[in-house]
């Protein structure tokens, strides 16, 4: 899998292509390492078929990195089974889902 | 049902023909003769999608056509209420997004679907979130969902007749397509449960493992077993039986994925196929179905101190193990948990130790 990183204004789009799944997670990690220092962030789910229990540890983990910002991990355009994960492990409120990367950069706003 | 509507359509264009010759009676017949082309074209069309997974995408732009066809209709969008009765989707999901859900009580979709009479407007709607008509799908007192256009040709005033029967037309073959799907999944699925049968869960199963392996992706089995039914049998309780059966099924389906594959494999047991998932993963959801299970078995005081559920899941299979083995393993697992009473037993197949021989499962247990 690779992982992009574009900028919509201030805001990073983390795009991640493919499954996130075991040892890939760290490409995912390694791309949100890279970014500066509180970065404004969205990431794309929309070419994630499917991710594991260790791709949404990383995910969770992401997201209490954030909230030392006051932010929370924006997911956007989740294909619905992959969201069913969320919501079958009790996770669907930790995170803020949108509909579209737009959606979830205007939220910024 | 269909070949009775469309004889009478004709028979009545027959009369109306033979009334006169004037205009108004050349009119009904134009109108007879449009329904008849859409009956028509749906039975053409109905051989041709009836076996396909996206039949309301195929039938929505049937709608559109045939509509078009009729009365120039533009702007046509067609939306169900969905199963919990409070919103609206489209028969077109949004390629690659989540379903924008529309509530079915507010504004002019509510007022039709609230009412069942259409709305009509003389004059063309001025965005496509307006509409120039818009009518009910209702089967009875159950609403189905509706259908709004945006513009037409057709004046509303001249042809609200036409309207009218091509609403009932629409209406009725939504209702035969409904129909169609409830007997097809009524075939396939075990009537207490709602889940698939053990022959059809075989058939899918196997085929989603098989797509599975070929694309490289984890799969793990789930199965559930209640335990202590037949004490149940034994006092006499056989409708409670039958709840808790239906409840625990109820609850399997609705804690695991859409997309998992779910059969009631014998009369107090379940099998699950998880597709793209790990077993940690399935471990959580098991935890949390688990959890549900327990509550509901507490929560019935008509059950109290009779049946208990067990769980095992095992995997990830990556292409080396046949569904077979991996429900016999899964099963082996629950006889283990019951032994070492345990209620959710988790069989990693990466361990040597745990693999499933061809004949008997060897079953680990990291507990849960």
């Amino acid at each position: 899998m690779k992982v992009e990183a574009r900028q919509e204004g201030s805001i990073t789009v983390l795009e991640p292509r493919g499954a996130v799944i075991g040892d890939e997670v760290s490409f995912v990690r390694s791309a949100f390492e890279a970014l500066p220092p509180k970065s404004r962030l969205v990431v794309s789910m929309k070419d994630v078929p499917y991710l594991d229990s260790s791709a949404l540890e990383y995910l969770v983990e992401l997201n209490e990195t954030l909230a030392a910002a006051s932010q929370r991990l924006k997911l956007a355009d989740t294909q619905p089974v992959t969201r069913e994960i969320f919501y079958l492990t009790d996770l669907l409120d930790e995170f803020e889902f949108y509909d579209s990367v737009e959606d979830a950069v205007r939220s910024f706003l | 049902m269909l070949h009775r509507r469309r004889k009478a359509v004709q028979q009545e264009a027959a009369k109306v023909s033979t009334a006169g010759a004037g205009a108004v009676a050349r009119a009904a017949d134009a109108r007879l003769d449009c329904v008849a082309r859409l009956l028509d074209a749906f039975n053409d069309w109905m051989s041709e999608w009836s076996s396909e997974s996206s039949r309301w995408i195929a039938f929505d732009r049937f709608i559109r056509t045939g509509l078009h066809d009729a009365v120039g209709a533009e702007g046509v969008r067609c939306f169900r209420v969905t199963v919990a009765g409070s919103a609206l989707e489209s028969l077109v999901p949004a390629r690659g997004k989540l379903h924008a859900l529309i509530p079915a009580d507010q504004g002019v979709f509510g007022t039709v679907l609230e009412t069942g009479h259409a709305l009509v407007r003389s004059t063309d709607a001025e965005s496509i979130n307006e509409a120039v008509w818009c009518f009910p799908i209702l089967d009875g007192a159950v609403r189905r969902g509706v259908v709004s256009v945006a513009r037409m040709t057709a004046t509303a005033s001249d042809h609200a007749p036409l309207l009218d029967m091509l609403a009932g037309v629409i209406s009725l073959l939504w209702n035969r397509l409904c129909d169609r799907e409830q007997l097809a999944v009524a075939r396939e699925t075990d009537d207490r449960t709602g889940v698939l049968t053990r022959a059809n869960f075989f058939r899918v199963a196997e085929t989603a493992l098989s797509d599975g392996y070929t694309e490289h992706e984890p799969a793990v089995v789930m199965a559930v077993a209640l335990e202590g039914v037949r004490g149940l049998d034994d006092r006499g309780l056989w409708e409670q039986r039958d709840a808790l059966v239906s409840s625990v099924g109820t609850a399997i389906r609705a804690r695991l994925r859409s997309d998992d594959v779910v059969g009631r494999f014998s009369d107090d047991r379940f099998v699950a196929l998880m597709r793209r998932m790990d077993l940690p993963l399935a471990s959580m959801i098991a935890d949390k179905l688990m959890t549900a299970i327990r509550a509901m078995l507490a929560d019935d005081a008509t059950h109290g101190g009779g049946p208990i559920a067990r769980c095992c899941i095992t995997g990830p299979a990556w292409g080396d193990h046949s569904l077979r083995e991996l429900i016999s393993t899964a099963l082996t697992g629950i006889s283990r948990g019951r032994k070492q009473g345990e209620d959710t037993v988790v069989a990693d197949l990466r361990d040597a130790s745990h693999a499933p021989p061809r004949a008997t499962a060897v079953v680990g247990g990291d507990g849960a």
